[in-house]
């Protein structure tokens, strides 16, 4: 296992993955372990709003969650949630979205120096292709350590061996996203969560040891058994996602 | 039933949030409970139910719970309305999940949400635009007991009704305008909108319960749930389900 680098340690491996626990810690929120960072819901610098098609299609092993990621805009959020976030007990990664390097940058910036911001989680675009995606990591690249985020499916492409050498602290393997049909015969595309991803997402840190960053596992965690075993395997930290609204599975 | 404090997801009960009254009295608002599915039965055509709860649950009517399994098949947990309340029990709506038993133990949390708010009228009507009645029944016992004449207007006549309780075709509804001092929909969201630009009750209190999938019960702000309304997006798990029906806006 490769260990996190100073300004990214964690008193436990057990965090939330973007998307499933808001804006801000909450203590009385159930959580399975001692927290070791809490990772905010993702934000935009201007305000998102609901998809149009949002839904929570069920299948079996698991669900397709299309929401548009809707959120109030970086402004809004530091003034909702930033004093919760000093004031947390845990360290905070900010889960940032960004249509481009600048835009990034500009976000990154008005993050630095905030109290209980311990880190910044970059989520990477499914369609970004790997120049774009190395581009957007090196905007965010500053006094804040950097955790780059990829559905766990591009575990394999090359350009992420280059993210170590670029100074990106350590690589999340999220949700990846699919398709289902609706019943009026469209297609509707969004996050893949469920215990049917469990076996594909421990192949994907075994893959992405190449790479010489610490790993955190962030999709398909429904059995702790089955946390425990992408930690043996490699991983750093785990992200746990919608398990947290319904609590473990048991094998 | 067991009680005892949570440890992680091993809960038998836990208080979530609790409200201080101004007399020093402690409100119990949220709980986290293991319980059985004690009862099983058919109401309105699909799967209704009792389980055992303690009795500083107190939901209020359109108010939810989300309940889960520990066995692994259904990811995310399920949105169950309570239909009726007594000493140490809880009648679940319909319809709950297909795969569930009599005997099945169920992870419970809740009363999440904004339930409707019926003022001190004389005359109530209430509509189940989707022909699932029970969901309205706390809210017509709770009319009853405040001394108000009730019309319930539905495709379906429920089983079990008391005799003060008018029911009537739901394509009468519009008919209502000028009687009822309070009018309560439930249904899907398209369902609402569309019976809201059909009926015209000015100056009359209207709610409404929106049936939208809230698979995060206001934990992850998901945004799933998103509902439009006069004061910008609402998140139905957190905001509603039961929402002013003069505020909601069309999708």
């Amino acid at each position: 296992m490769i260990l996190p680098p100073p300004g990214l340690e964690l008193a436990s491996p057990w965090m939330n993955a973007a998307g499933s626990m808001g804006f801000a810690p909450d203590s009385r929120l159930p959580f399975p372990h001692p927290m070791g960072a809490f990772v905010t819901n993702p934000i935009s610098r201007k305000p998102r709003t609901p998809a149009e098609n949002r839904t929570c299609i069920p299948y079996p092993g698991g669900c397709l969650l299309h929401t548009g990621l809707p959120n109030p805009g970086l402004r809004a959020v530091l003034r909702q949630a930033g004093v919760r976030w000093a004031r947390a007990d845990v360290p905070v990664w900010v889960h940032l979205l960004a249509d481009s390097p600048a835009e990034l940058a500009e976000m990154v910036r008005a993050l630095e120096g905030l109290e209980g911001v311990a880190a910044l989680e970059v989520g990477i675009a499914p369609t970004a292709n790997g120049e774009d995606a190395l581009a957007l990591a090196s905007a965010a690249l500053g006094e804040l350590p950097v955790v780059v985020q990829i559905p766990f499916d591009r575990a394999d492409e090359p350009w992420l061996d280059r993210l170590a050498a670029l100074g990106v602290s350590g690589l999340t393997l999220g949700a990846p996203r699919g398709s289902l049909p609706v019943p009026d015969g469209r297609l509707v595309s969004g996050r893949l969560l469920g215990p049917g991803l469990f076996p594909q997402v421990l192949a994907a840190v075994r893959s992405a040891r190449r790479i010489n960053l610490p790993l955190i596992a962030g999709a398909g965690l429904f059995q702790q058994a089955h946390a425990e075993a992408v930690l043996a395997a490699g991983a750093a930290a785990v992200q746990l996602d919608a398990v947290l609204w319904r609590g473990w599975m048991e094998g | 039933m067991a009680e005892k404090i949570r440890d992680g997801f091993q809960a038998c009960l836990s208080i979530l949030a609790a409200l201080q009254s101004s007399h020093g009295i402690v409100e119990i608002i949220i709980v986290e409970i293991e319980t059985e599915l004690v009862e099983l039965h058919l109401e309105d055509g699909q799967p209704a139910g009792r389980v055992w709860v303690p009795d500083v649950l107190v939901p209020s009517p359109g108010q939810y719970f989300l309940a889960s399994t520990r066995q692994l098949g259904e990811v995310l947990p399920a949105v169950i309305f309570p239909a009726g309340r007594g000493s140490g029990w809880l009648d679940l709506a319909p319809p709950l999940p297909s795969a569930w038993l009599a005997g099945t133990l169920l992870h419970l949390r809740g009363p999440l949400g904004r339930g409707f708010r019926l003022p001190v009228v004389r005359r109530v009507a209430l509509a189940a635009l989707d022909g699932i009645t029970a969901r309205l029944r706390l809210l017509w016992n709770q009319a009853l007991v405040q001394g108000a004449e009730v019309a319930l207007f539905t495709r379906r006549i429920p089983a079990s009704l008391p005799d003060a309780v008018e029911v009537l075709p739901l394509e009468s509804l519009p008919d209502v305008s000028g009687w009822a001092e309070y009018l309560a929909l439930d249904g899907t969201l398209p369902q609402v909108l569309e019976w809201k630009s059909r009926l015209a009750f000015p100056g009359v209190a209207a709610e409404a319960l929106v049936n939208l999938p809230m698979p995060c019960g206001g934990m992850g702000e998901c945004g799933v749930c998103s509902v439009r309304t006069r004061r910008g997006w609402k998140h139905a798990c957190q905001d509603g389900p039961v929402f002013d029906l003069h505020e909601l806006e069309a999708l």
